[in-house]
């Protein structure tokens, strides 16, 4: 008798845990997921991104910039919309070459970027790309609704001390596998920083977020918001990364 | 022939634009003592500075490889660094002190503050104990992981009170984010070292924090008794080190130097150099003063340009005017031919003039340069942070008096008038005695 | 029976309690501040509009490139309001000290219209109302009705040919890289002022081609003479090439008109290429034939921008240039100006605190003269700054003015 309830038991025990490596599975299965939703590697990239900076001490700072990048080329440009001061200038790179366009005098000024550069891996994957499942491991996974939606709540550690947030925590959509808000805690469990992301894009087939905000937990009332706007991954046409265009854009 | 009495009284006579005069050499200068006592002041303020802030004359730290390849700054090998502290004459040696740093933001509520933390073992470290000016509260319970002596740089910022809670963010020394909660015991008087004020802590509270095991620590500092010997000492560490055992840096190229073998330190990227446990990067206080003046030197380029075209300006200046006078005296020039006065004596005596006038004109502007001086040494920057602060000497501007200098000034200032004057009356001179009375 | 059970539950039970430790060990301490939150999470995600409507793929139609370049009629601007009082002495006269005072109101309109992606049609005028005082009178202003308050500065259609730019029309054409002095810059109508190196210059007539090869450039320039009527071949013809190679970046220009007497054959070389982080050096050479002479001019300078780390909103700047022109020496009425050797010098800095200062010196060595200019600059809010500064004269006249500034209502729309 006590062999059978000590079998039993085990079996029990062994069902629960089956259960429990489940959920984990799962959860792994949607950390899979999230990763391969954001990768944008070799395609060309152009949108608007609008930035909000509330900082208690420094204020509110809003900046519009109109952002054209071709990977594969090394070629970066960007335009500035707002700030009303700096409307106008512009920023061409490519390859380690710089000019910086000044609409008021119409002059070009042209450095190399070859030290600031050399480290910097300055493409899509900057903002776009995830690699939790190659940094954390899902710890625990719960369920829970966040406003209107169903939503998975993701316990990550992380798999090595290497890692910036020791732990995070994700609520991720149960409808299309997106991540709502996103917790980053310190190493000894602090709630560093809250993430929301509130508006989602199908580009290319994977979702990207497009409307996100990001609240500094230790310091109150200091958040950005960030929009990204005109979304297209179409091939952008050499023209775009040459001075006449920004004469042509800019006034 | 009395050309010097005849020199100065035709200065007074032409009162008006020997003042003129007058105040442009003095105004000429004034400006070039100033801005090089200035920068003077900056740099003897700046070796003192990092002398007092690096708290001796030998810095020792540590680099760990781990797995990835990420090198992080810390000490584990304790052993073989005490070992070769022991192999040095103890009397050489004044004090040493352990210590764990990192820098992070301070917050309190919706203030933050860029700021670094040190770990101190205050039962070892009696002399800074007793030496440490609190501007507001105590020292009693220091020893507290819990506890900070804030700086005063950050107590400013976040407008915080003694016992007031205070958070700090900062990251591990293998870069994971992470966050403590100090209470506000005390406020020290600022010591920044470029960017950064310190605040103090225990060392086995924030050595946890920092993701290090007891025991542990990130830099050693020796101060000695005579800081001569600094070099010998650091030689006689790095051969006990590698006789030990212990792994020191690839070596350097010259130009590289000490410095940057300290400040790889500082950074966690690859070294393209593999080791096993951790790698000592010994330094002392002659590097740094020699990188930090290296910067100094960059000031004083533009200082020295600044200073060429000021005294291009002034004697633009003298030549210009005494051209004006020329013009006026051609007569009196020719007067004195007249009377039987050769050339090279007209020269002579406009010379004396010129030297008379540079004579008056260089005191003025030393007094009033000694004026300006001491006037802005009185002036008080509290506020002072970063930068501003190793450059300054308790808060206040510092202008070292350099005779020689002011002497060299003198004298170049007066070959300068000279020289403005020559010119002019080699042109006047070329006119015949008729033309002159013309 | 009831054994087995128990063992069950105790099974079921357990892992979940260390499911749960394991959790409540993992937010131990957390501190969520829903009472500080300036929305709470669920206020976020009301509603069903997560998901954009719209798909994005590489071949949507939204296209920024050329929407930037079809944004219909823009109007837009500058405003600013100046006065400035000081005192002026005359080390020459050794007189009283006299007043002086200034005040004007300058505003600039730009007009763009692109009715297609490849066409641009661009204008910009300025105007400005300067008031003139008498000395000693600042209450009294009178308008300088003689004062050309209106100007036309640039009126320009752009379009496109294949990868052919075009831009015809009064448009500024910068060549040069120099800041204070730039010899290369010979196809605008106004030079550069060295006491105001940021200013606009004024253009020509002309037609602009540019045939963009990466990063190089190829531009070709039809120049007008200013006037309505004249000789066709006072038209002026300039080929142009821009490369980069390694960290600079070069140009050579040629510029023809027939009548050589009137617009000298000019040969220029620009060079801006970067030594160190934060240093950059410029250089300019120029060789121009009238028919009869050559006569070279040629400007070199460095420039060092840098941020000061551990000090916030701080950063300073150093030019400094010299320029050489062999045909410097010009006549003024009965008098000569010797400008053959010139040399401009600007130290500024952007500080803490709203402020900014600049120290500026322009030099013309070969007439010994020039004029050393301080600045500081305090800036009160966005539509309110103060200067404080005075104006160093030597050579011609010796003088020295201190003055204080207020700029009211600047700003662009």
């Amino acid at each position: 008798m006590k062999k059978t309830i000590t079998v039993l038991a085990l079996l029990a025990a062994i069902t629960l845990t089956t259960a429990f490596a489940t959920t984990v599975d799962e959860g792994t299965k949607i950390l899979k997921i999230i990763d391969g939703q954001s990768n944008f590697e070799g395609s060309d990239f152009s949108a608007t991104l609008s930035m909000i900076s509330e900082d208690p001490e420094d204020g509110i700072d809003k900046t519009v910039v109109y952002q054209f990048r071709d990977d594969d080329g090394d070629k970066f440009l960007m335009l500035i919309k707002e700030p009303t001061i700096n409307k106008g200038q512009g920023y061409l790179k490519i390859d380690d070459n710089l000019w910086f366009y000044d609409p008021s005098s119409r002059k070009f000024s042209h450095t190399s970027m070859k030290e600031q550069f050399n480290n910097s891996d300055a493409n899509n994957s900057d903002f776009t790309s995830s690699s939790l499942l190659e940094d954390y491991k899902v710890v625990g996974v719960d369920e829970g609704k966040l406003g209107s939606y169903e939503v998975n709540i993701l316990s990550l550690e992380a798999l090595n001390d290497e890692v910036t947030y020791p732990t995070q925590k994700l609520y991720v959509a149960k409808n299309g596998n997106v991540t709502l808000k996103k917790e980053e805690f310190s190493k000894n469990n602090t709630l560093l920083r809250s993430s929301y992301f509130t508006k989602y894009q199908v580009v290319d087939g994977n979702y990207m977020p497009t409307y996100m905000i990001y609240q500094d937990e230790l310091v109150e009332g200091k958040k950005t918001t960030i929009q990204i706007r005109n979304i297209s991954t179409a091939d952008l046409p050499d023209s775009v990364f040459t001075k006449s265009y920004i004469e042509r854009v800019n006034n | 022939m009395n050309y010097l009495k005849i020199a100065n009284r035709n200065v007074n006579r032409h009162k008006k634009k020997s003042n003129m005069l007058t105040f442009a050499i003095a105004f000429g200068t004034m400006v070039i003592i100033v801005i090089q006592s200035l920068t003077a002041g900056f740099t003897v303020n700046i070796e003192n500075g990092i002398t007092s802030s690096l708290g001796g004359h030998i810095y020792i730290n540590g680099d760990e490889q781990l797995e990835s390849g990420k090198v992080v700054s810390m000490i584990s090998d304790v052993d073989i660094l005490q070992a070769a502290i022991d192999e040095v004459d103890s009397t050489l040696i004044k004090s040493y002190q352990k210590r764990s740093n990192v820098s992070g933001t301070v917050i309190f509520h919706s203030q933050s503050t860029s700021s670094a933390v040190v770990g101190i073992d205050w039962e070892k470290e009696q002399t800074l104990k007793d030496n440490l000016v609190l501007t507001e509260g105590a020292l009693v319970g220091i020893e507290d992981p819990n506890n900070i002596i804030l700086s005063q740089d950050a107590y400013d910022d976040l407008a915080v009170d003694i016992g007031d809670d205070v958070v700090f963010s900062f990251q591990t020394v293998s870069g994971q984010e992470n966050v403590a909660s100090y209470t506000i015991i005390g406020v020290v008087q600022s010591n920044s070292l470029i960017g950064v004020s310190s605040n103090y802590v225990a060392i086995d509270g924030l050595n946890e924090m920092l993701g290090l095991q007891k025991g542990e620590y990130q830099s050693l500092t020796i101060e000695l008794n005579d800081a001569n010997n600094m070099v010998a000492i650091q030689q006689t560490i790095e051969t006990s080190i590698e006789n030990n055992g212990g792994i020191l840096p690839l070596p350097q190229d010259d130009e590289d130097g000490g410095f940057m073998a300290t400040r790889m330190s500082m950074f966690v990227t690859e070294v393209g150099q593999d080791w096993e446990g951790t790698r000592f990067t010994i330094s002392n206080l002659g590097d740094y003063t020699e990188a930090v003046i290296s910067i100094l030197n960059i000031i004083n380029i533009i200082a020295y340009v600044i200073f060429f075209i000021m005294l291009v300006i002034t004697m633009i200046g003298l030549i210009n005017t005494f051209r004006l006078i020329m013009n006026e005296r051609v007569l009196e020039i020719g007067t004195m031919r007249a009377m039987g006065m050769q050339k090279k004596d007209v020269k002579k005596l406009f010379n004396i003039e010129g030297i008379l006038i540079a004579l008056k004109g260089v005191p003025y502007g030393l007094i009033a340069a000694l004026v300006i001086t001491r006037l802005a040494s009185f002036i008080p920057n509290n506020s002072s942070k970063g930068a501003l602060s190793l450059i300054l000497k308790d808060n206040h501007l510092y202008f070292p008096i350099n005779i020689g200098f002011i002497a060299f000034v003198a004298v170049l200032v007066t070959l300068i008038s000279l020289f403005a004057v020559s010119r002019p009356v080699n042109n006047a001179l070329k006119k015949t005695v008729a033309d002159e009375l013309r | 029976m009831k054994k087995l059970i128990s063992a069950l539950l105790i099974a079921a039970i357990v892992p979940t309690f260390i499911f749960a430790d394991n959790l409540d060990s993992l937010f131990e301490n957390t501190e969520i501040m829903d009472n500080n939150s300036l929305f709470s999470d669920d206020s976020l995600f009301e509603g069903d509009n997560l998901f954009e409507t719209e798909v994005v793929t590489s071949s949507s139609n939204i296209n920024l490139v050329d929407d930037l370049l079809t944004s219909g009629v823009e109007i837009s601007g500058s405003y600013s309001f100046k006065f400035k009082t000081g005192l002026k002495y005359d080390f020459d006269t050794q007189g009283e000290p006299s007043y002086f005072s200034s005040s004007n109101i300058s505003t600039g309109i730009e007009l763009s219209a692109r009715p297609t992606t490849d066409t641009r049609f661009y204008a910009e005028a300025s105007l400005s109302f300067p008031f003139e005082n008498t000395e000693d009178d600042v209450t009294t202003p009178t308008v300088n009705e003689e004062y050309n308050f209106f100007n036309i500065d640039e009126l320009f259609y752009d379009f496109a040919i294949d990868d052919y730019y075009f831009r015809v029309g009064k448009q500024t054409l910068n060549m040069g890289v120099g800041y204070f002095y730039s010899p290369a810059n010979f196809l605008n109508i106004s030079s550069i002022s060295p006491l105001s190196p940021e200013d606009e210059q004024e253009g020509p007539l002309a037609i602009k081609i540019n045939k963009p090869l990466g990063s190089d450039n190829l531009y070709a320039y039809l120049t007008f003479p200013n006037t309505s009527d004249y000789d066709p071949t006072d038209v002026g013809v300039t080929l142009r090439m821009e490369k980069v190679i390694g960290d600079g970046e070069y140009s050579l220009s040629g510029f023809y008109t027939y009548d050589q007497a009137q617009s000298p054959t000019k040969i220029a070389l620009t060079a801006s290429t970067s030594i160190f982080t934060d240093v950059d050096i410029i250089a300019e050479v120029v060789e121009s034939y009238d028919g009869s002479e050559f006569n070279f001019s040629g400007t070199a300078g460095i420039q060092v921008m840098k941020d000061i780390e551990g000090l916030t909103d701080t950063s300073v700047s150093f030019i400094a240039q010299y320029y050489y022109n062999q045909d410097g020496v010009t006549l003024i009425g009965p008098n000569s100006f010797d400008a053959t050797h010139q040399l401009g010098a600007v130290l500024s800095a952007s500080l803490p605190n709203d402020l900014r200062f600049s120290l500026s010196s322009i030099n013309v060595l070969s007439e010994s003269s020039g004029v050393l200019l301080g600045n500081l600059c305090y800036d009160m809010s966005d539509n309110l700054s103060i200067d404080l500064g005075a104006n160093y004269t030597y050579g011609a006249s010796n003088t020295i003015q201190p003055y204080i500034g207020i700029t009211l209502g600047q700003g662009d729309f």
